[in-house]
C-alpha cells in the first residue's frame, strides 16, 4: 500500500509540474505549485506510516508552514507585477527579453 | 478500506486535473480547495489525524482564502489563453511521464512491506506530534516562526502604497469621490 501511495504522489506531482510548465496565467502556476507541495506531503505521510515514526508528520507540518509563507509572498509579487504590467500572463513580463 | 483509498485517489486525480486544466483562475482555485480536502481525507486514512485537521485549517482555510481574495481583488478572473502551444505541451507531458515511470518503478521494486506490527497508540495524534516537535525539532519550530515574520514583512513591503490625501467631506460625499480609485491604483 505504501508503494501505491508513492506512485499516486508521483502522479500528482507530475500533474502539478505539467501545470507549471504549460499554463500562462501566473495565479494558476502558483496553484499548481501548491499541488506539487501537497503531493510531497502525501508521500511523507505514507512513509511515516510505513516506518511508524511521527517525524514524517513533523516534516509535513514544516512544509505547510513554508507553503503558507511562500503563497503570501508569491501573491504579493503577483499584485506588484499586476500593478506595473496590468496583466497576469507570464509572457507579458518580458522587459529583460533579448 | 482499500476501496475507500482507490475511490478517494480517483477523485483527487480528477480534481487535480481540474486545477491544472481549468480555463479561469477562480475555477482552478475551487478545484484546488476540493483537492486539499481530498488530501486531508488521505491523511486521515493514513492515520495522520492531526495533519488532516491542520491541512483543512491552514491550507484550505487560510491559504486558499488568500488566493481567492487576490483573484477577486485584482479582477483577473477571465479566460485569456489565446494561442495554444501544442509542441510544448507534448514535450512537457512526455517529460513528466518519464518521471512518473521512474518513480513508480522505483517505489514498486523497493522492499517496502507494511509491517504487521500494530501502530503505536496515538500515532499521528496531537500528543505524539507535540512530544517530537518540542523536543527534537524545537529549533526548527523557532526558525519557522522567524520565517513567518519574514514572510509577513515581505508581503507588506511588496504591496504597501503611499498614503493618499483624503478628499473633503464626510460620509457618502467622500465615498463617491474615492469610488474610482479602487484597491489597486
Amino acid at each position: 500500500m505504501t508503494e501505491y501511495y508513492l506512485g499516486f504522489s508521483a502522479v500528482l506531482f507530475a500533474l502539478g509540474t505539467l501545470g507549471v510548465i504549460v499554463r500562462r496565467n501566473t495565479l494558476i502556476v502558483l496553484m499548481c505549485i501548491e499541488l506539487m507541495l501537497n503531493a510531497v506531503n502525501i508521500s511523507l505521510v505514507a512513509l511515516a506510516r510505513e516506518f511508524q515514526q511521527v517525524d514524517g508528520h513533523i516534516y509535513v507540518f514544516f512544509v505547510m508552514t513554508v507553503a503558507a509563507a511562500e503563497a503570501a509572498v508569491g501573491l504579493g509579487i503577483v499584485i506588484g507585477v499586476f500593478r506595473n504590467f496590468v496583466s497576469t500572463e507570464k509572457e507579458s513580463i518580458a522587459s529583460l527579453h533579448g | 478500506m482499500e476501496l475507500a483509498i482507490y475511490l478517494f485517489s480517483a477523485l483527487t486525480l480528477l480534481s487535480a486535473l481540474g486545477v491544472v486544466f481549468s480555463a479561469k483562475p477562480l475555477t482552478s482555485a475551487l478545484y484546488l480547495v476540493l483537492t486539499l480536502f481530498l488530501v486531508a481525507v488521505h491523511f486521515a486514512l493514513l492515520d495522520a489525524g492531526f495533519l488532516a485537521v491542520t491541512q483543512v485549517l491552514v491550507y484550505a482555510g487560510a491559504i486558499m482564502v488568500l488566493v481567492v481574495f487576490v483573484i477577486m481583488l485584482l479582477g483577473v478572473d477571465e479566460v485569456n489563453e489565446g494561442r495554444r502551444n501544442i509542441p510544448q505541451f507534448v514535450v512537457a507531458l512526455a517529460a513528466v511521464s518519464v518521471f512518473v515511470a521512474i518513480f513508480a518503478g522505483l517505489s514498486y521494486s523497493a522492499p517496502l512491506e507494511l509491517k504487521n506490527v500494530a501502530l503505536p497508540a496515538g500515532f499521528g495524534g496531537i500528543e505524539a506530534i507535540g512530544a517530537k516537535l518540542f523536543r527534537e525539532y524545537v529549533l526548527a519550530f523557532e526558525l519557522a516562526s522567524v520565517l513567518l515574520l519574514a514572510a509577513i514583512v515581505a508581503a507588506v513591503t511588496l504591496t504597501i502604497e503611499p498614503k493618499r490625501a483624503l478628499p473633503e467631506g464626510r460620509g457618502l460625499k467622500a465615498m463617491h469621490k474615492t469610488k474610482n480609485q479602487g484597491v489597486i491604483s
